[in-house]
């Protein structure tokens, strides 16, 4: 080994302190800017797994191709694989065209068939329609369906996610010969335009790539789609970046410093400066050969970790029952150290271009006193008349080293800065999951509902009664709805509804009725006798006219929803005309609860259940809709979703639907602390490198120090007055960086302020107090702490042994 | 035979009101395997003087020429060959690298040729300087006069042209200093090795061969 190197690596060993804390540093930096790079290929890699389940694997699609033109599209040598939907007939319904096709199961290996119920086909008898045309046609499982004068039997619903212009049914006929659809996969499906171009693919038969796959098939090609992503992945590596250089670019020139006297003897001796640099740079690698493969290491298990905690959040909010895997792509991470090597041998060269210009005559001389500049310290005298003599000297010593503080104080800027940032940024989006919680609160947990189309007639109550014995239920209000067109003047409004109301929307009547003890419940709530309103022979309901508006804000930048009274005047015991029919109406309410809800531009009337056959036979012809709904209070939401759902799958009935709304405030909270999480730990990580910088920085700069302070002490200053000194030097220092953080951050959090109000004009600005005052004492703990390790470490020091040694 | 010689040499610090004349001027001349004592008040610029002679300092004038060539001629990559290869330093604080043992000390010059060690060279060096029972020790592990005399085997590991001593004895007691004038002369005597002595001590710079005394950056006066 070069003796240069020996020296070097001797050094390292032994100064151990400061080689682990620029070892952990540098780790540390490796451990972010893999787990960043991790972290996107794991997101990416389980975008395009969401991808491929929704639509399918396919790259690209070939619209109505004659049979005999498909082997000419195909054989390009860039085409790895396809399947074709032959077409048996196609319909035109309502516009749209259907394509009845043949069913193979290999086609699943390139498009998703989601089979909502039932089964696929297995002969030419049988087939599979669409939810939509299921609805349209109100057709079931089992029931008969006409096409291309054939008559099939529905054995399924299914529908094809793949976007190909066509809705498709799917029977069994392996005589088909009409045109077909060809599903296709690339060898390497991110250049499908570039084949395009090329002409490698022809552009015919309407084309259509299978862009959302194409997003996420983890290159880093630039383009709409994944520029955003490159933009995450971006942002925080070069803060990264940035806390790296400053980090590492210190701990060298705090290594280079200790030993410039060292440095100066070897070049004395005859070390050529090829030889001392390669020196710092034998420095660089050997740091990062031990630094960065823990932090590769350590990045990794973040990621898993992170995985771990959160997969299951983020399979509930995807909708997929696919969770999120760990995917390392060794090139990526080979990248990572590359770039944390390059961080490294950057920061080595600051330190390089110190000792080249460091004079040897002068060092040994011990001659630095010679580089300082006579200037006015701005500082001295107000220090001086606060601290005494110990506050002059601590000032001139801080004004004089400028340049060793530099690197904290903009160490300790940037931590403020980021802490005060992320503060500020989950303080809105907190604000915003708790509007969305508060929103919320007047929901239940599930809501079921049973549409009756547009005729009023008795259901299976046996289901219903079935869905409100479930055993992790706690509460249920049942409710039937029917929707109503009253013929209402418009003078009838209030100001504030014909202010708001721009659009000349058509304003429906909600007829709903609540189990009995639940209308009692709501007359006690709003202070009114219920007893008036059970006469079946002339049923009165209760008023509930809140509305919810929609108007435009900022400019029509977006819309806001208000609630507001439709009615400028109500008087009690009045009549609505509806077609064919009227509604009694008893007093009007404000309160509504037990799930019970109007975010709609339509009016409630409640009546209690016992009512119902007798108003809804008033009503007769005018119902619009009708609707049962069971308002569900549960100890585990996706336990009772689930059993409704199996409930009806079991009767086969598709009328009910399911929304989870406890299911979406708890991805929004999941969402909030996944962010937040993010948001932290990444302000966290750059903090940590901040504060291992200043502790290296501080620890080392006291060492440095020993002479002075032997000399002071053998000149009569004490123990104390040292240590008050050197106190005072870490009040300026702090003061020096907390104050312009401080100002950055308040800055920072109005920017943001302004960036989140393009997402939620709701925001209020947000001033972060707390988030500084937390994060300036943390900076003030990290410095005076620093220094006080440091001093422990000189409280034993003889000042006439420090003189007297050559070797500091 | 000459082999080290100064034409008017200056070395200027500062400028205009604060400009400091170190060395103003000097012409001198050194014959091989000559012991000169260099002496003079404090600031008077005598090390100035010595580190220009070795390679150190570049002049702010005047040249300098070792075996008739101007070492100053040399880009700086050259002038740490020939430090390495011809000059032999030895200071008052003994300047040893804190981390390498008393041999690794020694054979640093030879090491950064990137030359292998001499041992016979290294053994003889470690038994006239008394060192051979303190070969792995490090410097915080020596008395003073130890640690100097690992400094004086340093400057000659090498065998350089000319060993250049600022104030060698400077840091040392009585006893000790004694020890290293010896070693001086002895290695100025066995190796004929040139010698540019910095000393206060009058009688170590009477056994000199010349005496040159230094005031206010000139030469005052030989003898």
């Amino acid at each position: 080994m070069r003796i240069t190197n020996r020296i070097t690596l001797l050094y390292l060993l032994g100064n151990k302190v400061r080689t682990w804390a620029t070892i952990v540093g540098i780790a540390l930096v490796m451990t972010m800017i893999t787990s960043v790079s991790v972290g996107m290929d794991s997101v990416l890699s389980y975008l395009r797994r969401i991808t491929i389940a929704y639509s399918g694997a396919y790259s690209g699609v070939y619209c109505d191709v004659p049979p005999e033109d498909v082997n000419g599209l195909l054989s390009n040598g860039v085409i790895t694989g396809h399947t074709v939907f032959e077409t048996v007939t196609s319909i035109v319904y309502d516009n749209d065209t259907i394509d009845v096709v043949n069913y193979s199961p290999d086609y699943s290996d390139y498009v998703a068939i989601d089979l909502n119920a039932g089964r696929m086909p297995e002969n030419s008898d049988e087939i599979t329609i669409t939810r939509y045309y299921c609805y349209v046609y109100d057709k079931d499982i089992g029931d008969k369906i006409y096409f291309g004068g054939r008559e099939y039997t529905i054995t399924g619903v299914a529908d094809v996610n793949a976007f190909s212009g066509s809705d498709y049914f799917f029977t069994v006929d392996a005589d088909a010969q009409g045109p077909v659809t060809i599903f296709f996969t690339l060898d390497k499906p991110e250049k499908f335009y570039d084949y395009l171009d090329k002409g490698v693919l022809k552009d015919s038969y309407g084309l259509q790539c299978h862009d959302d796959l194409i997003a996420y098939e983890g290159t880093r090609s630039v383009n709409r789609d994944t520029l955003p992503m490159i933009i995450l992945e971006a942002v925080p590596v070069i803060l990264i970046a940035m806390a790296a250089v400053s980090l590492i670019g210190n701990s060298f020139s705090i290594s280079i410093k200790e030993r410039i006297r060292q440095i100066a003897m070897i070049k004395s001796e005859g070390a050529t400066g090829r030889q001392i640099n390669g020196s710092i740079v034998f420095e660089a690698l050997v740091l990062c050969a031990m630094a960065i493969p823990a932090g590769a290491v350590f990045g990794i298990l973040l990621v898993e970790i992170l995985i771990l905690i959160f997969g299951d959040s983020v399979v509930s909010i995807s909708g997929f029952e696919l969770r999120p895997e760990l995917v390392v792509n060794p090139w990526a991470v080979v990248f990572c150290a590359l770039f944390c090597v390059g961080i490294t041998l950057l920061a080595a060269t600051f330190s390089i271009r110190v000792v080249s210009r460091t004079s040897i005559v002068e060092v040994i001389r011990q001659n630095d006193i010679v580089k300082l500049r006579r200037r006015r310290l701005k500082f001295a005298g107000i220090f001086g008349k606060i601290f005494g003599y110990e506050g002059v000297l601590a000032a001139k010593s801080y004004e004089r080293n400028r340049v060793r503080y530099r690197t904290i104080v903009a160490s300790l800027i940037i931590s403020i800065v980021l802490f005060v940032s992320a503060g500020a940024f989950c303080h809105y989006l907190n604000s915003e999951y708790n509007r969305t919680a508060e929103q919320y609160k007047k929901y239940p947990d599930i809501a079921f509902t049973y549409d009756c189309n547009s005729s009023y007639h008795q259901p299976d109550w046996g289901l219903f009664l079935k869905i409100q014995s479930i055993k992790s239920i706690t509460a249920s209000v049942f409710t039937a709805n029917a929707t109503v067109k009253p013929v209402i003047s418009p003078e009838l409004y209030s100001d504030e509804y014909k202010l708001m109301q721009t659009e000349d929307n058509a304003v429906y009547c909600d007829v709903v009725f609540v189990q009995d003890d639940i209308f009692n419940h709501i007359c006690e709530d709003n202070s009114i006798s219920a007893s008036g309103y059970y006469n079946a022979a002339a049923p009165r309901g209760l008023l509930y006219d809140m509305v919810q508006v929609y108007a435009t804000a900022d400019g029509g930048k977006s819309y806001t929803a208000t609630d507001v009274e439709l009615f400028k005047k109500y008087m009690s015991d009045s009549l609505i005309r509806i077609n064919g029919g009227t509604l009694r109406i008893g007093q009007k309410i404000d309160k509504l609860s037990y799930g019970i809800d109007n975010s709609t531009q339509d009016f409630l009337v409640i009546y209690p259940m016992s009512l119902r056959d007798s108003v809804a036979s008033g009503l007769g012809g005018s119902i619009e809709w009708f609707a049962y709904n069971i308002y569900i209070k549960s100890d585990s939401h996706s336990e009772t979703s689930s059993e409704i759902k199996r409930i009806l799958k079991e009767a086969n009935d598709e009328n009910g639907s399911v929304y989870d709304y406890a299911e979406d405030i708890q991805a929004a909270h999941t969402a909030d602390i996944i962010i937040k999480t993010f948001a932290y730990g990444f302000t966290v990580m750059i903090s940590l490198i901040a504060m291992v910088d200043i502790f290296n920085t501080i620890s080392t700069s006291v060492q440095v120090r020993r002479r002075e302070f032997a000399v002071l002490s053998s000149v009569g200053m004490s123990k104390r007055s040292i240590r008050k000194m050197v106190n005072v030097e870490c009040l300026l220092c702090g003061i020096r960086s907390v104050v312009p953080g401080a100002v950055l951050a308040l800055l920072s959090s109005v920017a943001i302020y302004i960036f989140m109000r393009n997402f939620d004009n709701e925001n209020v600005f947000y001033l972060p107090i707390a988030e500084i005052c937390i994060v300036l004492t943390c900076v003030l703990t990290v410095i005076f702490a620093s220094m006080l390790y440091a001093m422990s470490k000189l409280k034993d020091d003889n000042p006439t042994e420090v003189l007297d040694c050559d070797n500091i | 035979m000459e082999i080290l010689r100064a034409e008017n040499l200056c070395k200027i610090y500062g400028t205009g009101e604060t400009e400091v004349r170190a060395v103003d001027g000097i012409s001198l001349s050194i014959e091989k395997g000559e012991f000169l004592a260099i002496v003079g008040a404090s600031g008077s610029g005598k090390s100035t003087l010595l580190h220009m002679l070795g390679g150190v300092d570049r002049p702010t004038s005047g040249k300098i020429y070792m075996d008739g060539q101007d070492i100053y001629a040399r880009n700086d990559e050259q002038m740490a060959v020939f430090r390495r290869r011809q000059i032999g330093l030895v200071y008052q604080f003994y300047n040893l690298i804190p981390v390498l043992n008393v041999v690794e000390n020694i054979t640093l010059p030879t090491r950064l040729d990137g030359r292998p060690v001499n041992m016979e060279r290294l053994n003889e060096l470690l038994s006239v300087l008394g060192l051979e029972n303190r070969k792995d020790y490090l410097p915080n592990q020596l008395s003073g006069g130890q640690q100097q005399r690992v400094s004086i085997g340093r400057a000659l590991m090498n065998a350089p042209a000319v060993v250049l001593a600022d104030e060698p004895t400077g840091n040392l007691d009585s006893k000790k200093s004694q020890e290293i004038i010896e070693l001086l002369k002895m290695s100025n005597r066995k190796y004929s090795q040139t010698m540019v002595i910095i000393t206060h001590d009058e009688d170590f710079a009477l056994q000199a061969d010349r005496v040159i005394e230094i005031v206010d950056g000139r030469i005052r006066q030989q003898a």
